[in-house]
Protein backbone atom coordinates (compact mmCIF):
# COMPACT_ATOMS: atom_id res chain seq x y z
CA UNK A 1 0.00 0.00 0.00
CA UNK A 2 1.31 3.43 -0.89
CA UNK A 3 1.01 5.54 2.21
CA UNK A 4 3.48 8.25 1.48
CA UNK A 5 3.60 10.45 -1.58
CA UNK A 6 6.35 12.81 -2.60
CA UNK A 7 5.91 15.20 -5.49
CA UNK A 8 8.13 17.68 -7.23
CA UNK A 9 6.43 20.36 -9.34
CA UNK A 10 8.40 22.65 -11.59
CA UNK A 11 6.86 26.07 -12.36
CA UNK A 12 9.22 28.36 -14.23
CA UNK A 13 12.35 28.68 -12.10
CA UNK A 14 10.58 27.45 -8.94
CA UNK A 15 10.46 23.93 -7.59
CA UNK A 16 7.67 22.95 -5.23
CA UNK A 17 8.29 19.80 -3.19
CA UNK A 18 5.39 18.14 -1.44
CA UNK A 19 5.53 15.19 0.92
CA UNK A 20 2.88 13.32 2.89
CA UNK A 21 3.29 10.80 5.67
CA UNK A 22 0.89 9.69 8.40
CA UNK A 23 2.86 12.12 10.61
CA UNK A 24 1.94 15.14 8.51
CA UNK A 25 2.57 16.88 5.21
CA UNK A 26 4.84 19.59 3.89
CA UNK A 27 5.24 21.91 0.93
CA UNK A 28 8.61 23.51 0.21
CA UNK A 29 9.09 26.28 -2.35
CA UNK A 30 12.64 26.45 -3.67
CA UNK A 31 14.92 28.32 -4.18
CA UNK A 32 13.01 30.74 -1.89
CA UNK A 33 13.27 28.19 0.92
CA UNK A 34 9.70 28.61 2.18
CA UNK A 35 8.08 25.78 4.13
CA UNK A 36 4.39 25.18 4.80
CA UNK A 37 3.60 22.13 6.93
CA UNK A 38 1.57 20.62 9.72
CA UNK A 39 4.33 18.57 11.35
CA UNK A 40 4.39 18.38 15.17
CA UNK A 41 1.30 20.54 15.63
CA UNK A 42 -2.05 19.90 13.99
CA UNK A 43 -2.46 23.42 12.69
CA UNK A 44 -1.14 24.31 9.25
CA UNK A 45 1.57 26.95 9.35
CA UNK A 46 4.08 28.69 7.13
CA UNK A 47 7.70 29.42 8.00
CA UNK A 48 8.05 32.75 6.22
CA UNK A 49 11.65 33.40 7.22
CA UNK A 50 14.07 30.57 6.38
CA UNK A 51 16.64 32.04 8.77
CA UNK A 52 14.21 31.77 11.69
CA UNK A 53 12.77 28.30 11.46
CA UNK A 54 10.99 28.64 14.82
CA UNK A 55 8.94 31.56 13.48
CA UNK A 56 5.61 30.13 12.30
CA UNK A 57 2.48 31.85 11.07
CA UNK A 58 -0.74 29.88 11.13
CA UNK A 59 -2.82 29.81 7.99
CA UNK A 60 -6.51 29.12 7.85
CA UNK A 61 -6.53 26.90 4.79
CA UNK A 62 -6.08 23.30 5.99
CA UNK A 63 -6.17 21.24 2.83
CA UNK A 64 -2.76 20.52 1.33
CA UNK A 65 -4.05 20.14 -2.23
CA UNK A 66 -5.91 23.47 -2.07
CA UNK A 67 -2.84 25.20 -0.66
CA UNK A 68 -0.73 23.70 -3.43
CA UNK A 69 -3.18 24.94 -6.07
CA UNK A 70 -3.11 28.43 -4.51
CA UNK A 71 0.69 28.44 -4.63
CA UNK A 72 0.73 27.27 -8.24
CA UNK A 73 -1.83 29.91 -9.22
CA UNK A 74 0.23 32.56 -7.45
CA UNK A 75 3.49 31.51 -9.13
CA UNK A 76 1.84 31.30 -12.55
CA UNK A 77 0.32 34.75 -12.18
CA UNK A 78 3.26 36.58 -10.58
CA UNK A 79 6.49 37.76 -12.07
CA UNK A 80 8.25 37.77 -8.72
CA UNK A 81 7.88 35.86 -5.46
CA UNK A 82 6.79 37.75 -2.36
CA UNK A 83 6.09 35.58 0.68
CA UNK A 84 3.87 38.28 2.24
CA UNK A 85 1.63 38.26 -0.85
CA UNK A 86 1.43 34.50 -0.76
CA UNK A 87 0.55 34.53 2.95
CA UNK A 88 -2.28 36.95 2.24
CA UNK A 89 -3.68 34.51 -0.31
CA UNK A 90 -3.43 31.61 2.13
CA UNK A 91 -4.92 33.39 5.16
CA UNK B 1 0.42 20.25 -20.86
CA UNK B 2 1.37 18.65 -17.54
CA UNK B 3 3.92 15.88 -17.69
CA UNK B 4 4.23 13.73 -14.60
CA UNK B 5 7.01 11.20 -14.11
CA UNK B 6 6.08 8.53 -11.59
CA UNK B 7 8.52 6.36 -9.69
CA UNK B 8 7.81 3.84 -6.95
CA UNK B 9 10.23 2.96 -4.18
CA UNK B 10 10.19 1.48 -0.70
CA UNK B 11 11.11 3.20 2.53
CA UNK B 12 14.30 1.14 2.53
CA UNK B 13 15.29 2.52 -0.90
CA UNK B 14 14.39 6.03 0.21
CA UNK B 15 16.73 5.74 3.18
CA UNK B 16 19.52 4.40 0.95
CA UNK B 17 19.06 7.48 -1.28
CA UNK B 18 19.21 9.73 1.77
CA UNK B 19 22.40 8.01 2.96
CA UNK B 20 23.97 8.51 -0.48
CA UNK B 21 23.02 12.19 -0.37
CA UNK B 22 23.73 13.08 3.27
CA UNK B 23 25.72 10.14 4.71
CA UNK B 24 23.83 9.91 7.99
CA UNK B 25 20.86 11.38 9.78
CA UNK B 26 23.16 13.21 12.21
CA UNK B 27 25.07 14.74 9.28
CA UNK B 28 21.78 15.95 7.85
CA UNK B 29 20.75 17.41 11.23
CA UNK B 30 24.00 19.36 11.37
CA UNK B 31 23.66 20.48 7.77
CA UNK B 32 20.12 21.73 8.37
CA UNK B 33 21.20 23.63 11.48
CA UNK B 34 23.95 25.28 9.45
CA UNK B 35 21.95 26.11 6.30
CA UNK B 36 18.27 26.29 7.38
CA UNK B 37 17.44 24.66 4.05
CA UNK B 38 13.75 23.71 4.29
CA UNK B 39 14.08 20.87 1.81
CA UNK B 40 16.61 19.34 4.21
CA UNK B 41 14.17 19.80 7.07
CA UNK B 42 11.54 17.83 5.14
CA UNK B 43 14.10 15.15 4.20
CA UNK B 44 14.93 14.89 7.89
CA UNK B 45 11.27 14.46 8.89
CA UNK B 46 10.80 11.84 6.18
CA UNK B 47 13.99 9.99 7.11
CA UNK B 48 12.89 9.79 10.75
CA UNK B 49 9.51 8.44 9.65
CA UNK B 50 11.02 5.86 7.31
CA UNK B 51 13.47 4.48 9.81
CA UNK B 52 10.46 2.77 11.39
CA UNK B 53 8.57 2.06 8.17
CA UNK B 54 11.12 0.46 5.85
CA UNK B 55 8.68 -1.64 3.83
CA UNK B 56 6.18 1.08 3.04
CA UNK B 57 5.83 1.91 -0.62
CA UNK B 58 6.36 5.51 -1.72
CA UNK B 59 5.08 7.04 -4.91
CA UNK B 60 7.44 9.77 -6.08
CA UNK B 61 6.22 12.05 -8.82
CA UNK B 62 7.76 14.91 -10.68
CA UNK B 63 5.36 17.25 -12.48
CA UNK B 64 6.31 19.73 -15.12
CA UNK B 65 3.98 22.22 -16.80
CA UNK B 66 5.25 22.90 -20.29
CA UNK B 67 4.16 23.49 -23.84
CA UNK B 68 7.66 23.02 -25.18
CA UNK B 69 8.28 19.34 -24.67
CA UNK B 70 7.93 17.11 -27.68
CA UNK B 71 8.74 13.43 -27.64
CA UNK B 72 9.42 12.00 -31.10
CA UNK B 73 8.81 8.40 -32.13
CA UNK B 74 12.56 7.80 -31.79
CA UNK B 75 12.55 9.27 -28.26
CA UNK B 76 9.80 6.84 -27.27
CA UNK B 77 11.65 3.92 -28.87
CA UNK B 78 14.78 4.92 -26.94
CA UNK B 79 12.89 5.14 -23.62
CA UNK B 80 11.14 1.84 -24.27
CA UNK B 81 14.40 0.12 -25.17
CA UNK B 82 16.19 1.46 -22.09
CA UNK B 83 13.34 0.24 -19.89
CA UNK B 84 12.87 -3.21 -21.36
CA UNK B 85 16.22 -4.18 -22.92
CA UNK B 86 18.60 -2.51 -20.45
CA UNK B 87 21.41 -1.51 -22.86
CA UNK B 88 24.91 -1.48 -21.34
CA UNK B 89 25.98 1.72 -23.15
CA UNK B 90 24.77 4.31 -25.64
CA UNK B 91 26.45 2.30 -28.41
CA UNK B 92 24.62 -0.83 -27.25
CA UNK B 93 21.37 1.15 -27.23
CA UNK B 94 22.03 2.35 -30.80
CA UNK B 95 22.71 -1.25 -31.89
CA UNK B 96 19.50 -2.49 -30.28
CA UNK B 97 17.38 0.00 -32.22
CA UNK B 98 19.44 -0.29 -35.43
CA UNK B 99 20.49 3.37 -35.49
CA UNK B 100 23.84 5.06 -35.85
CA UNK B 101 25.29 6.03 -32.47
CA UNK B 102 25.89 9.60 -33.79
CA UNK B 103 22.12 9.98 -34.26
CA UNK B 104 21.24 8.44 -30.91
CA UNK B 105 23.78 10.39 -28.81
CA UNK B 106 22.09 13.85 -29.09
CA UNK B 107 18.66 12.33 -28.47
CA UNK B 108 19.90 10.61 -25.34
CA UNK B 109 21.58 13.79 -24.14
CA UNK B 110 18.32 15.76 -24.52
CA UNK B 111 16.35 13.06 -22.68
CA UNK B 112 18.89 13.31 -19.87
CA UNK B 113 18.60 17.12 -19.76
CA UNK B 114 14.81 16.83 -19.54
CA UNK B 115 15.09 14.43 -16.61
CA UNK B 116 13.78 11.28 -18.27
CA UNK B 117 16.98 9.29 -17.98
CA UNK B 118 20.23 9.17 -16.00
CA UNK B 119 23.52 7.36 -16.45
CA UNK B 120 25.66 5.19 -14.27
CA UNK B 121 29.28 4.29 -14.94
CA UNK B 122 29.76 1.12 -16.97
CA UNK B 123 32.76 -0.85 -18.23
CA UNK B 124 35.57 0.91 -20.14
CA UNK B 125 34.24 4.44 -19.58
CA UNK B 126 30.85 3.56 -21.05
CA UNK B 127 27.71 5.12 -19.57
CA UNK B 128 24.75 2.88 -18.82
CA UNK B 129 21.43 4.68 -19.37
CA UNK B 130 18.52 4.02 -17.03
CA UNK B 131 15.06 5.46 -16.57
CA UNK B 132 14.42 7.72 -13.61
CA UNK B 133 10.73 6.75 -13.41
CA UNK B 134 8.27 3.88 -13.89
CA UNK B 135 5.47 5.73 -15.69
CA UNK B 136 4.92 8.96 -17.65
CA UNK B 137 1.50 10.65 -17.33
CA UNK B 138 0.41 13.39 -19.70
CA UNK B 139 -2.44 15.79 -18.92
CA UNK B 140 -3.70 18.29 -21.45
Amino acid sequence: MTRKIQNKHRIGDKLIYTAKTPNGWSIVIMPDNILIDNYHIDRVHIHPDPKKHVHKVEISQLDMEKILETIKDYLNASNSFDVEELMEMLK
Amino acid sequence: MIITLVKKQTGHEFIREMEETYNSISELEKLFERTNNMKMYVDLENWRYYRDNLDEEIELTESLVTNKLSLSDLDLIILNTIKHEKPRSIRDLANKINKDVSNVQPKVKRLEEEGFIKFEAGAKNSKIPYLTFDEIKLEI
